[in-house]
This record gives structure tokens, C-alpha cells and sequence, in this order.
């Protein structure tokens, strides 16, 4: 039990003490890279997880970025509370297009999915005498003490740090276990006795809820929302980040957020084709590395956790 | 009155379009089981290609047309390629893995028609045929929707065509009732899904081609058209000519009437319309009940 704790706790204790060493650019790619890792983890515990695929984790992510957008500009609260805001408003809408979403399957439910992104979107984009529209809301500052970048990022990686624990934790659980027996025979697991509906709606708004906090983190990070938060293409961010990482893998949002954030800042330097070579990525990894870059590792490390077991979800 | 003629009539262009670029999705899943989500993209692609053979063509009478058969041709192979390189592996995958796959397809040839046709919109200069405003007493049509509307009608018709009177297109509904049946009868069933995908190319390149000639060609057109197509495909039953024709219409005619009356939900009503079917009739209008595929 103890070795599996080897590389989380050298991950943690380089990404600590990364925030003191590595240049300013850097420390914002690695803040980044660590609230995505929230938005992977959103997407893989309802993929790697249940096994639904969803393009829609987008509207949960704008939601919550939108929340504390309108907490801290239209109402004025305090900056902590803002953030609460953000996770709540993207928790209710989760659990809303949740209860909707939660009755279909495959196909249905990935098209479900994507009529809830954009209908957010549009809701966000037409609502613009409270959403400011197209423009977003700009002007949206953390209090002094977290403006610099290094201390912000030592704020993230302590919230997301607690988040993934709670996430863990969910997966590591008996629910976990039954999310797992969804995902490779949901009528089997009707027949042991699982709640299917009830879990995956519970699952959903778990995802939405982290989803929700990925938002409220990076509204403050970027200064600015913008409705396109939401779009499908957005949400396709976290379907590849969760891929890459290793979908049903504990640690593949955690790998896949930061190997994604780190080669588009890379690549960007360099190359404006990050769309082709990404594209290019996520082909090799279906078709050669099905367990994304975990699942790589973990074959390599000859080890077989029960949470990594890679069924292909159905 | 002449309100009502003349949205019913934007009304149905759009349906036309809606019909053009959402047919060939819809066949190919109905056939094959897979979602082309690349299939807006190949849709743009075969505008831009259209473009430019217009572009070299200009100075001919037979410019459209040509433009339009050169593009379909050049989209066909382009069809066959994709098919025998990427789609055929798909087939025997998850559903995940296809609509991953086709995504990052997505992706990759959005960036490539950056890379050939840059990313300024590009603008057709129409022969004047098309730029003509007919007159029906009070009400007045632009040419170029006509156009769309009975290019929507005339490929409609020899898709129709093509499904119900000829041995391809039995064969091509037998494959979307029972395709297992298919290679117990003799029929190579790789031939068969390389066939409708091309076909399923050459319908997106005849939407493409028809969008050109409304005026513009950019990088964003494949996705303000997507999601409506998504819906128009699930409202009429995924897999169903007859049902992606109906919904079509439904879609095109609430759009244009939204517009006029509460203009800020127009989309919103379309996605509400596919949310309803999702839940309470999944496989849509016409699709086969209980048929999740």
C-alpha cells in the first residue's frame, strides 16, 4: 500500500517546490496546468469511472467561472465566498441537466451532453445585460495578498491538492466501486442491486461539481470569463486531458492535465499548429496507448490496482 | 401575409441547408454506427474547395457547376483516403474511441484548411444568375436561397433515389436493419461501408458547395451549423433519411419564426426541441423505437 504513494508524493513535493524555482511564465503554466487538473478529473469520473462519455463538462467549468465573475463584480462579495458561489451555481446546474442527462446512454447521452454545452453557451452569450454577452466580464482580481503568481500558485495546488484528495477518496470507495461495475455492465449491476440512475446523477454532479471549482480557480487566474468557456470545443479539452492522462486510471487527470498545459505552452512558442499536433496525439494515444500515458506507465510497472483497470467503458 | 410567405420560405432555405449537411451524417451512422464528428469539417473543407475552383474557373459560364463536381470529386477521394486510413479501424472500436477519433480529426483538418486557405474569410464573387432578387408579387426572394432550396430538394430526391430504387441502396438499407446479414448474403460489407461514406462525403461536399455560393467561406461556418445539425439528426432519428428530412423542415421552420418573435432563444429552442426527444423518444421521430444502435 505504501509504494503507491511514491509518485503522488514526489509529484506533490516537486510541484511544491517548483512554485520557488521556476520563472514567472512558468509558475502561470504550472498554475494552470494544476486547476486543470481538476477539469480532467471531472471528465474521467464520469468516463474512467461510469463510463459515459461526456463533451459537456465545458458548462459546468463556465458556470462555475461565471458564479464567482458575478459574485465578485454584481454582488460584491468577498473573495472566498465568490468561490463558493462559482462551485454551488455549477453543482445546481449540474445536478438540473444532470437529472436529464442521467436517463440516456452512450451515444444519446455524448449527444446530451453536447446540446447542454451549447445551450449554456448561448445562454451565457444572449444573456448579456447580466453576462456582458460576448465581451465576458473582465476586471475580476483576487484579493492582494494572492496577486502574485507564486502565491496564487501555492493557493490552487493547495485547493486542487484537497479536491483530488476528496476525489480519491470517492473513487477509492464503495461508490467508486459501483460507478466501475456501471461502466463495464450497467444491467448487471441493475441486477445486484445499484441504484443506476442514482449513481450516475450522484457522479454527474460530482463532475460538475469539480468542473464548477476548476472554473471558479481559473476566473480569478485569467481575470476574465468568456462565454466560450462553455462551448463543446471547450469541454473537449477536458475529454482529451482525461484521455491522455488515462481515463480510468486515480492519477491520469493529474498527468493529463499538466502533460496537456505544458506542451501547448511548449508547442505555442514555437508552432501555431497546437490544434494539429494535438489532434495528431490524441490519434496515436486511441489507437497505440488506449490507457493514455498511465496506462503506458502502469503496464511498464508491472503493477495491476483495481482502479486501473482498463475495461473499455461501453 | 407576405411575412408569413416569406419566413416560411427562409424558413425552408434553412431547412434545405439543414437536409444538405446533416443527410449524410445521418446516413453514414444510420449504415455504419458511427458518429462523424469530423463530418462539419470535411463539410467546410469541400466550401473552400469549391472556392477555389470557382475562383480558377471564373471566367466560364459552366464555373458553378464545375465547381460543384470538381469539389465533390476531390472530396470522394478525400473520402476513400480517410476511410481506408482512419474510419475502417473505427468500426470494431468502442464508442469513445470513435468519437475521439473523429474529434481530433476535427481538429487536425480545421488546422490543415488554416494552413492551406489561411484564416481571412473568403468571399465568392457569384455570376449574376445568383445574385438576382426574384419578385413574386409582394414578396421578393434572393436567387442564391432558391438555389439552396432546390439543391436541398434535388439531392433529397436522388438520395431517395438512390435508397429505394436501386441494388446499392437495398443494400444500404439492409445494412442499417440488420448489417450482420450482409456478409452471410455475399455482399462485402468493407466495400459497403467505404461506399457510404464516400457517399456521406459527397453529400457534406454538396452542402459546402451550395453554403459557397451564398457569398462566404470561413473557418467558423462548420461550427455555427454543428450543434442545429446534431439536433436536426437526433429530432428526426439518427440513422433516418426520411426522419433527418422531416426534422429538418421542423428545425428550419421554428428557426425562422423564432427569429421573428423572440429572437434571442431562436437556438436555444432548437436545442430545447432535440433535449425533449432525448428524453421522452430517444430515437427520435422516425427512427425504430427502442432502436438505440
Amino acid at each position: 500500500m505504501k509504494r503507491q504513494w511514491l509518485v503522488p508524493v514526489c509529484g506533490a513535493a516537486v510541484l511544491a517546490v517548483l512554485g520557488v524555482v521556476i520563472g514567472e511564465f512558468w509558475v502561470k503554466v504550472a498554475t494552470e496546468a494544476v486547476i486543470m487538473v481538476l477539469f480532467a478529473a471531472s471528465f474521467s469520473i464520469l468516463y474512467g469511472q461510469t463510463g459515459l462519455l461526456s463533451f459537456g463538462q465545458g458548462a459546468y467549468f463556465a458556470v462555475g467561472a461565471y458564479g464567482f465573475a458575478l459574485s465578485m463584480t454584481k454582488l460584491d462579495l468577498p473573495f472566498p465566498v465568490c468561490l463558493i458561489a462559482g462551485v454551488v451555481s455549477a453543482t445546481l446546474w449540474a445536478w438540473l441537466t444532470g437529472y436529464l442527462c442521467v436517463r440516456l446512454a452512450g451515444i444519446y447521452f455524448a449527444i446530451m451532453t453536447v446540446v447542454v454545452a451549447q445551450s449554456t453557451f448561448y445562454m451565457i452569450f444572449q444573456g448579456y445585460g447580466i453576462t456582458g454577452g460576448d465581451n465576458g466580464i473582465q476586471g475580476l482580481i483576487p484579493p492582494p495578498v494572492l496577486q502574485n503568481s507564486r502565491v496564487y500558485y501555492y493557493f490552487t495546488l493547495i485547493i486542487v491538492a484537497g479536491a483530488y484528495y476528496a476525489y480519491y477518496r470517492i473513487v477509492q470507495s464503495p461508490f467508486g466501486l459501483s460507478l466501475r461495475s456501471i461502466r463495464e455492465n450497467s444491467v448487471r449491476a441493475r441486477f445486484v442491486g445499484i441504484d443506476v440512475r442514482r449513481h450516475t446523477l450522484k457522479a454527474f454532479v460530482l463532475s460538475g461539481m469539480l468542473a464548477g471549482l476548476s472554473g471558479a480557480l481559473f476566473a480569478p487566474f485569467t481575470r476574465t470569463v468568456v462565454p466560450q468557456m462553455a462551448d463543446w470545443m471547450a469541454s473537449g479539452k477536458a475529454v482529451f486531458m482525461g484521455i491522455l492522462g488515462g481515463a480510468a486510471h486515480i492519477f491520469g487527470p493529474v498527468l493529463g492535465a499538466v502533460v496537456w498545459v505544458f506542451l501547448d505552452a511548449v508547442v505555442s512558442g514555437f508552432s501555431v499548429h497546437w490544434p494539429l499536433i494535438i489532434g495528431l496525439l490524441v490519434f496515436f494515444i486511441v489507437f497505440f496507448m488506449p490507457g493514455g500515458v498511465m496506462g503506458l506507465v502502469a503496464s511498464y510497472a508491472g503493477k495491476r490496482h483495481f482502479e486501473q483497470e482498463e475495461g473499455q467503458p461501453s | 401575409m407576405e411575412l408569413i410567405v416569406s419566413q416560411v420560405f427562409s424558413g425552408l432555405v434553412r431547412a434545405s441547408l439543414y437536409f444538405l449537411v446533416t443527410s449524410g451524417l445521418t446516413l453514414l451512422f444510420g449504415v455504419v454506427g458511427t458518429l462523424n464528428m469530423a463530418h462539419f469539417s470535411l463539410y467546410m473543407i469541400a466550401s473552400y474547395f469549391t472556392w477555389t475552383f470557382h475562383y480558377c474557373l471564373m471566367e466560364y459560364s459552366f464555373a458553378v457547376w464545375a465547381a460543384f463536381l470538381c469539389s465533390a470529386a476531390v472530396m470522394a477521394v478525400l473520402g476513400l483516403v480517410i476511410e481506408k486510413v482512419i474510419m475502417r479501424h473505427l468500426y470494431e472500436r468502442q464508442l469513445g474511441d470513435q468519437l475521439l477519433t473523429t474529434f481530433a480529426m476535427v481538429y487536425i483538418l480545421d488546422d490543415l484548411t488554416k494552413i492551406v486557405w489561411g484564416s481571412s474569410p473568403l468571399f465568392v464573387s457569384r455570376p449574376d444568375i445568383l445574385t438576382a432578387i426574384v419578385g413574386v408579387g409582394p414578396v421578393s426572394f434572393p436567387a442564391s436561397d432558391i438555389f439552396v432550396l432546390l439543391l436541398g430538394l434535388a439531392s433529397g430526391i436522388a438520395t431517395w433515389y438512390l435508397l429505394a430504387r436501386t441494388r446499392t441502396g437495398r443494400i444500404l438499407r439492409a445494412a442499417y436493419s440488420y448489417k450482420e446479414m450482409l456478409p452471410a448474403l455475399g455482399i462485402p460489407i468493407h466495400r459497403t461501408y467505404m461506399g457510404i461514406f464516400v457517399l456521406s462525403v459527397i453529400l457534406a461536399s454538396i452542402a459546402g458547395s451550395a453554403w459557397t455560393m451564398m457569398g462566404m467561406v470561413d473557418l467558423g461556418q462548420a461550427h455555427s451549423l454543428l450543434i442545429e445539425s446534431f439536433c436536426v439528426m437526433v429530432i428526426g432519428g439518427m440513422g433516418s433519411f426520411v426522419g433527418t428530412a422531416l426534422s429538418a423542415v421542423i428545425c428550419g421552420l421554428t428557426y425562422s419564426f423564432a427569429i421573428l418573435y423572440v429572437p434571442k432563444i431562436a437556438t436555444l429552442l432548437i436545442f430545447a426541441l432535440a433535449g425533449i426527444i432525448l428524453i421522452v423518444r430517444p430515437w427520435g421521430l422516425m427512427g425504430q423505437a427502442g432502436r438505440l444502435h
